[in-house]
């Protein structure tokens, strides 16, 4: 497998922990209003923060797995450059799109419980689907136009070029995922305050 | 000048569906494009119509038959749920006794729970500080405030939940059914809490079974009948309904041996007919009842029971050895200087064939309620005091 020189475990960590920190963020998220169905039902706040917490909590459990990717690029001498100030973007980004994704999806889920069985598997093939133990680069450039509509592709090349590679990310790619990740987040709101009205007659 | 209301109530309906199917498109379409008039198939209406407001300070009940809409009601108004047709105003903060303890979290302990269930209603952290040792004192549970609350017994859970909730200072506070908990001292000390509240000029909604509670707290009632206002306004007028007609309008019939009970009275001595009555009153009950075929050698058994009760709730005997029937009888009785306390109780009466079953059973024959006494206990027992000796 091709990793543009990098040391493998590198290049494989910097795909995994960002893809991670998208995947328990949606997999906790989708769950997150029906796992607290005796609250919603009984007592009013805003519902979102119940979705707020569960993808959050994907971003904690990132931050630890993120202290061992910095003892493992010591370890492997790889240099930081002042790219890796594009994380914020990165992550910001990131919040966008899981919110947007698990709003939606924990909204379906109250009305079709089956939702919260799917999408494990969902996620498992959107992981083959995206940059994380192949390069970028190993996509045929013909298909490269397709393979981008994945919004996550943009935000992990990016994550495996500032910190693996050192280099600046592709700005296209991020910009196109920043945006789309944006417009998921409010499709998804949206979806989510118009199913929000009956989720205590439902749950 | 004219009082601005604190809760207004306008026209307000809700829709539920019986079996909602989310999976056919024709459910969202209906949702999407719905004339909130026309119901699908499944639908009913669980509230219909509903219009009724409160000044500053006045206590509302709402009492109705299971279903008949009153924690909808409730629902609404807490905005857990929105009414799909109508609306609502509440001018003030609003406090919801409506599932205590809803927001705990069983890993977390008592002092933990009181901050997590303060913010989830409504409170910010300040708050919560200032207020938490009168919380703990309130739910008197200094003993275990440190303890996970999932080893906490349910009378303790329930403590905690009602003195974190009636701590969030409301202007409007809904109450449903949540005195029916606890033990003795507690439920006191809850009622007192209330009264104090209303004197300090909060709005209480009261949702309840009980009809002592709605004469002891409520300036009026709403009485609801198939998620519509049946009657609205004077306490003791819509008490009277509510136990007349949820209690005695039915078929009774007994289909194997026949007995019918062809009409019942529960009247006072002046003969007028009342659903309820005060301590120490003589009830007089009037029943009439057809026997097809002889029935020989027979029991006739009366039993005076609170709600639910003839089983598990104690309840006081009268069995008369009656000769054979046949044809229409009129059996008539009556408690002398009734000493029952506060509270609806049910008269159920059952006649016993020679073989010592049911003939007639009829658990519900009566329902009644009674003013005065203690509402916990059932009779009053007759006892003096007096002093022997002085010093």
């Amino acid at each position: 497998m091709p990793s543009n020189g990098v040391p493998y475990p590198i290049f494989v960590y910097a795909g995994i922990l960002p893809w991670t920190l998208f995947s328990t963020g949606v997999t906790r998220g989708v769950n997150s209003i029906v796992a607290y169905a005796g609250l919603v039902g009984k007592i009013y706040f805003p519902r979102e923060i119940l979705v707020v917490a569960a993808v959050l909590g994907g971003f904690i459990d990132f931050m630890f797995g993120f202290l061992i990717f910095i003892l493992m690029m010591i370890y492997y001498q790889v240099p930081l450059t002042f790219n890796i100030l594009y994380i914020f973007v990165i992550l910001l980004a990131m919040f966008f799109l899981t919110m947007g994704i698990s709003l939606a999806l924990s909204a379906f889920n109250v009305f079709v419980r089956d939702i919260n069985h799917v999408v494990p598997i969902v996620v498992q093939i959107w992981m083959y689907a995206s940059p994380i133990i192949y390069p970028l680069s190993a996509i045929p450039p013909r298909y490269l136009n397709f393979y981008v509509m994945n919004p996550v592709v943009g935000l992990l090349e990016a994550f495996r070029n500032i910190f693996a590679i050192g280099i600046a990310p592709n700005l296209t790619y991020l910009g196109y995922s920043f945006f789309g990740s944006i417009i998921i987040f409010v499709i998804g709101y949206k979806i989510f305050k118009k199913l929000e009205t009956k989720f205590a007659d439902v749950i | 000048m004219k009082e601005e209301p604190v809760v207004q109530v306008r026209n307000l309906g809700k829709v539920y569906s019986r079996k909602p199917n989310f999976l056919k498109p024709s459910y969202w379409l209906h949702y999407l494009s719905r004339n909130k008039h026309q119901l699908m198939s499944d639908e009913f209406w669980a509230l219909k119509n509903i219009n009724f407001e409160l000044k500053k300070g006045e206590c509302i009940g709402i009492i109705g038959k299971n279903g008949a809409g009153k924690s909808t009601i409730l629902k609404i108004l807490a905005k857990v749920t929105e009414p799909t047709i109508g609306g609502y105003l509440c001018n003030g903060k609003l406090g919801a006794l409506i599932e205590v303890g809803a927001g705990f979290h069983p890993e977390m302990t008592g002092r933990e729970n009181i901050y997590l269930n303060g913010s989830i209603l409504g409170m910010s952290k300040q708050e919560i500080n200032a207020k938490f040792k009168s919380i703990v004192d309130f739910a008197e549970m200094w003993d275990f405030i440190d303890t996970p609350i999932k080893k906490y017994s349910s009378g303790m859970y329930v403590r905690l939940g009602f003195a974190t909730a009636i701590h969030t200072e409301p202007d409007i506070l809904l109450v449903d059914e949540i005195l029916a908990v606890g033990d003795e001292n507690f439920r006191v000390k809850c009622y007192n809490k209330i009264r104090e509240l209303m004197d300090k000029g909060v709005c209480i909604i009261l949702v309840t079974h009980q009809m002592y509670l709605v004469r002891r707290y409520c300036d009026r009632v709403v009485y609801l009948k198939k998620g519509q206002i049946e009657f609205q306004g004077d306490k003791d007028k819509a008490v009277e309904m509510y136990l007349k007609e949820n209690f005695e309008v039915e078929k009774l019939k007994q289909v194997n041996t026949g007995v019918e009970i062809l009409s019942k009275r529960i009247f006072d001595k002046t003969g007028k007919e009342r659903a309820s009555f005060k301590t120490g009153e003589d009830i007089f009950i009037d029943v009439e009842l057809n026997f097809p075929k002889k029935l020989k050698g027979n029991m006739i058994r009366f039993w005076l029971t609170r709600p639910g009760g003839y089983g598990d709730i104690p309840s006081i005997f009268v069995s008369e050895p009656v000769s054979s029937l046949l044809g229409k009888k009129k059996i008539k009785f009556k408690i002398k200087k009734n000493p029952l306390c506060s509270g609806n109780f049910v008269l159920g009466l059952a006649i016993l064939d020679k073989n010592s079953k049911f003939a007639l059973m009829k658990g519900d024959l009566l329902v009644f309620e009674i003013i005065g006494g203690d509402p916990e206990a059932i009779v009053e027992m007759p006892f003096e005091l007096e002093v022997i000796t002085k010093p």
